[in-house]
């Protein structure tokens, strides 16, 4: 960790890199930014903005159940309650005719409501007001650890998975007329989804996840000509403003996760007058 | 288009690189469908005629020995429906698939047609198309007036 460390410091010659709680964010950005614009194309591809959305505020119930069950650590209840909610969702997706967009706004607002009901016993909610914006600056060593995990993971399902996801993505029965296992990839793909939403709250926050995983992917979207393209845009696009969120929020005193989100829709913004020109 | 292809063709993981290989195969396989300008295209800047050769494409791309079209032609313009029903004769010689299409351009069933089933519930009458279109369920059915195959 230290020949890390030194590295950065004499890679950045700046203020920022003196601090510990500056690498190691920087470097949580590094393995995170990336993620969410790998794992945001298909999401934007299968139109699940809004499932993901659901997804991040679903964490307050995880958050609370942790708490009432006196978890040091919540993030597994976290886990957990994500996939077990992104499950549900799917299910019963599936099996109603209700629209969509309905079915998981029911969820997502049972789901806040549960979570700020327990949270607030007692009038201590703004013990957890932390989570709502997060604070990538509180990031450990361990914790770092447990990122680089989630990458491998996440990697390792793209390499087996990302082709079927397209063509799930273009049309479900297309996908079955070619033997892909449609549920089975679909289940995988958002507990990946959970996985990463829930790991990264801490520091993202509730309130702005969601427009880190849908805002690179967007516009890539825009610009991009393949799945090649849009890959690569969607990666470049969130790490750039991972990055310069960290920077300018370091030398402007505001919280880091609101500053990445304001560059990626800058970002955003650009690539639609680009489009818009061709 | 050649992402839509290779994501069903190929378990390379096609957001990584593209494999000149597996372009061709694609790209010789469009062009039996009269689609192979159109490789670079995107899936959703096509026509409706276009896409529906695209997708017989890629419906026959892995061999299949059964095609199932049901009503294939409909909302496309009568010589689209030509150059479609052409394309499925030529499959049918070419890759020797067994192709069950359901229709009711009577037309088009009288020319190509190797056997015509009328089902209305249950099996009205099969065989040959003129042995069907001669029949006298099938001329009660649609009127005795009805004009097939004009040339």
């Amino acid at each position: 960790m230290e020949a890390i460390y030194n590295i950065m410091e004499y890679i950045f010659p700046f203020s920022w890199s003196d601090y510990t709680f500056m690498k190691n964010a920087f470097l949580a950005i590094l393995i995170i930014a990336p993620l969410f614009g790998l794992v945001g194309t298909m999401i934007v591809n299968n139109k699940m903005a809004f499932f993901s959305d659901a997804l991040g505020h679903s964490a307050l119930t995880g958050i609370a159940i942790g708490v009432v069950i006196g978890l040091k650590d919540p993030l597994i209840a976290m886990i957990a309650f994500g996939i077990l909610f992104a499950y549900a969702i799917n299910r019963i997706k599936g099996n109603d005719n209700s629209s969509n967009d309905t079915i998981i706004s029911v969820f997502s607002s049972t789901s806040i409501a549960i979570g700020l009901a327990l949270l607030s016993q007692g009038g201590n909610f703004s013990k957890y007001s932390n989570y709502l914006i997060g604070d990538i600056l509180s990031i450990n060593q361990a914790e770092l650890i447990n990122l680089i995990v989630v990458f491998i993971l996440i990697v390792l399902f793209w390499i087996f998975f990302s082709n079927k996801l397209l063509l799930i993505s273009i049309d479900n029965t297309l996908a079955k007329s070619k033997d892909v296992k449609v549920k089975l990839v679909e289940n995988l793909f958002i507990i990946i989804i959970a996985i990463l939403v829930m790991i990264s709250i801490k520091w993202v926050g509730i309130l702005i996840i969601n427009s880190l995983l849908i805002l690179p992917a967007a516009a890539s979207k825009n610009i991009s000509k393949n799945i090649r393209q849009y890959t690569v845009f969607a990666i470049c696009f969130s790490t750039i403003s991972g990055i310069s969120g960290l920077i300018l929020s370091y030398y402007n005193g505001i919280a880091t996760g609101p500053t990445i989100v304001i560059v990626a829709s800058i970002i955003y913004f650009v690539t639609l007058i680009i489009k818009g020109r061709r | 288009m050649y992402d839509f292809f290779a994501s069903s063709v190929t378990n390379k993981s096609i957001f990584l690189f593209r494999s000149q290989t597996t372009y061709d195969i694609v790209k010789g396989h469009l062009k039996n469908f009269g689609a192979d300008m159109l490789i670079d295209k995107k899936l959703g800047d096509l026509s409706g005629g276009e896409l529906q050769r695209v997708l017989l494409a890629f419906a026959t791309i892995s061999n299949p020995e059964l095609l199932i079209l049901d009503e294939p032609i409909s909302g496309i313009d009568n010589n689209g429906m030509e150059i479609f029903y052409r394309l499925i004769d030529d499959l049918k010689k070419k890759m020797d698939i067994a192709i069950i299409l359901v229709s009711h351009d009577f037309n088009f069933v009288a020319k190509y047609a190797d056997r015509v089933i009328m089902i209305d519930k249950t099996i009205v009458c099969e065989g040959s198309p003129s042995k069907v279109f001669s029949n006298e369920k099938f001329k009660e059915y649609f009127g005795d007036n009805i004009q097939i195959g004009g040339e």
